[in-house]
């Protein structure tokens, strides 16, 4: 505590008690001694930024619509909604002398794509469109894989999804495609099945806030090497280690790895990891080269478009 | 709304980046607060974290409204260091959690045990308040606005407070007991400082 302060803090308690007035310079010999006393806080920064990241990691906590609203706005809320359904309904009424509700059996927007050489799809309502322009069409991790509202010629649904799984559709980029005698034919672009190329759509480098669904991380210690702990996928591709939650640089790639599940893969970094920091670990479908080019390669999404990571606490 | 809060309110829609910021912003001052109260490293660490945690997990019920974070986050700091003596020493009132670890210094120096002796011998005899606000004053600089923000009261109140108990360390212990103060603690205070 410096001397300003010190005087101040004399001064204060002699104007609030002036009975103290005549023993100013005890209080302050007093104040002084406290202040020198004080003991040495014995921060750890280790511990500082290991609590950081544990606090990071935790999930987080649940979000409420109605938080935020003040008691007024609930109490107005009802009284707000009558007034717009009023407003909805009056000038329909005063012009037909009746309100009739919108048709909904109405023809949804049908939209036709070309997805490869040998498929259509059409849209059963826009929620399906909206995803297909994020280039997700489903549960699926490439992002360009169909849902199972998709109609192949002379094929049902489930049709549909198995050609995406396995062989028989030719979708799948990492077997040859088959006509419909069940001929081999030749590969299918990835790049042509999406309606929207994703650089377009804008979700490119979104962060989604789910982890990955094909990997299994544990806490690792800080140091040159990286342990993920399990990669179950059903497509050849990369485990890839960023230092952050953006995707700008990655400090650690995978061999190819997959399909099926593989235990225990090492990944050497860059750089060693620092204690307290919080890596993210992403999951690149192989575009079929065996080699890693994530300008080229399908990185995991969720249903929106948007990046998936499983974080990584580095202890 | 101030900048503590403009963060509390991002948080609470699901920024945990904004709650970092909160972070980076107290663990300084939670961790000090706590220390004062324990003077235990492993257990004011064990502390802060819930203190954090809780905040965290809580931050929705944080109401910019009902007042300042920097109250709301001491508030929980202060019950998280209460509910800890109610677990570890049930028969001391929970108000008297004030343990300068003299048990916990072995390792020092003869004099500075008996310095430390004497500083908790002249705190001892206040009340738990008035030895909070003198700790909250003295040693963690706190303004009186910022004192009645974690303690309760106004203001004024922590004023009167912190004039009390000076006035009355100097009643109970008499005119001398503050010059030998002077005389023991000046000489010891630079070993003083190293508890770590």
């Amino acid at each position: 505590m410096d001397e300003k302060r010190i005087q101040h803090a004399v001064r204060e308690i002699t104007d609030l008690d002036p009975s103290l007035k005549p023993h100013e310079a005890e209080l302050r010999v007093f104040i002084t001694n406290m202040a020198d006393v004080r003991p040495h806080v014995p921060l750890d920064q280790h511990f500082v930024t290991s609590l950081r990241a544990r606090l990071m990691l935790a999930p987080r906590p649940q979000v409420s619509p109605f938080m935020n609203l003040s008691a007024w706005a609930f109490r107005l809320a009802p009284l707000g909604a009558v007034a717009l359904l009023l407003l909805m309904i009056a000038p329909p009424y005063y012009q037909t002398g009746q309100y009739e509700f919108p048709d909904p059996t109405a023809d949804p927007r049908i939209l036709e794509i070309n997805v490869g050489s040998e498929v259509t799809q059409t849209a059963r309502d826009a929620r399906q469109s909206e995803l297909m322009r994020y280039g997700m069409g489903g549960d699926t991790m490439i992002a360009t894989e169909a849902e199972s509202s998709m109609d192949f010629k002379g094929a049902d649904a489930d049709t549909a999804v198995d050609a995406y799984m396995g062989d028989g559709g030719g979708m799948n980029p990492y077997m040859p495609p088959t006509d419909d005698q069940g001929n081999a034919g030749g590969e299918t672009d990835i790049a042509q099945m999406s309606v929207v190329p994703v650089e377009e759509s804008g979700a490119e480098n979104s962060l989604s806030s789910e982890p990955s669904r094909f990997l299994t991380v544990s806490p690792q210690k800080a140091g040159g090497i990286i342990i993920i702990d399990s990669v179950t996928a059903e497509v050849p591709g990369f485990i890839v280690i960023y230092e952050n939650s953006e995707t700008t640089y990655y400090v650690g790639t995978s061999g190819l790895v997959g399909p099926g599940t593989i235990r225990d893969v090492s990944i050497v970094l860059e750089r060693p990891a620092p204690a307290g920091a919080i890596y993210y670990v992403r999951f690149y479908a192989d575009n079929g080269d065996a080699s890693l080019h994530t300008g080229n390669d399908t990185i995991e999404r969720d249903l929106y478009g948007m990046v998936r990571g499983t974080p990584l606490l580095i202890e | 709304m101030d900048d503590d809060a403009q963060y509390a309110l991002a948080a609470q829609q699901g920024d945990s980046k904004a709650f970092g910021i909160l972070y980076d912003r107290y663990i300084d001052k939670i961790y000090r607060f706590v220390y004062y109260k324990t003077f235990v490293k492993e257990i004011t660490e064990d502390i802060t974290s819930d203190v954090f945690s809780k905040a965290y997990q809580k931050i929705n019920s944080y109401n910019a409204d009902k007042g300042t974070f920097s109250a709301w986050i001491y508030r929980i700091a202060r019950n998280a260091v209460i509910d800890h003596y109610r677990t570890q020493k049930k028969t001391v009132p929970i108000e008297d959690a004030f343990d300068l670890g003299e048990e916990d210094r072995t390792a020092e120096t003869h004099d500075a045990l008996l310095t430390l002796g004497r500083v908790k011998e002249f705190m001892s005899s206040m009340t738990p308040r008035q030895r909070e606000i003198i700790t909250l004053r003295i040693w963690e600089e706190k303004s009186y606005r910022e004192i009645a923000e974690i303690i309760g009261g106004s203001e004024d109140s922590a004023k009167m407070a912190f004039s009390r108990a000076m006035r009355d360390l100097r009643e109970k212990c008499g005119p001398l007991a503050l010059l030998f103060l002077t005389i023991f603690l000046a000489p010891h205070a630079l070993p003083f400082k190293d508890f770590s």
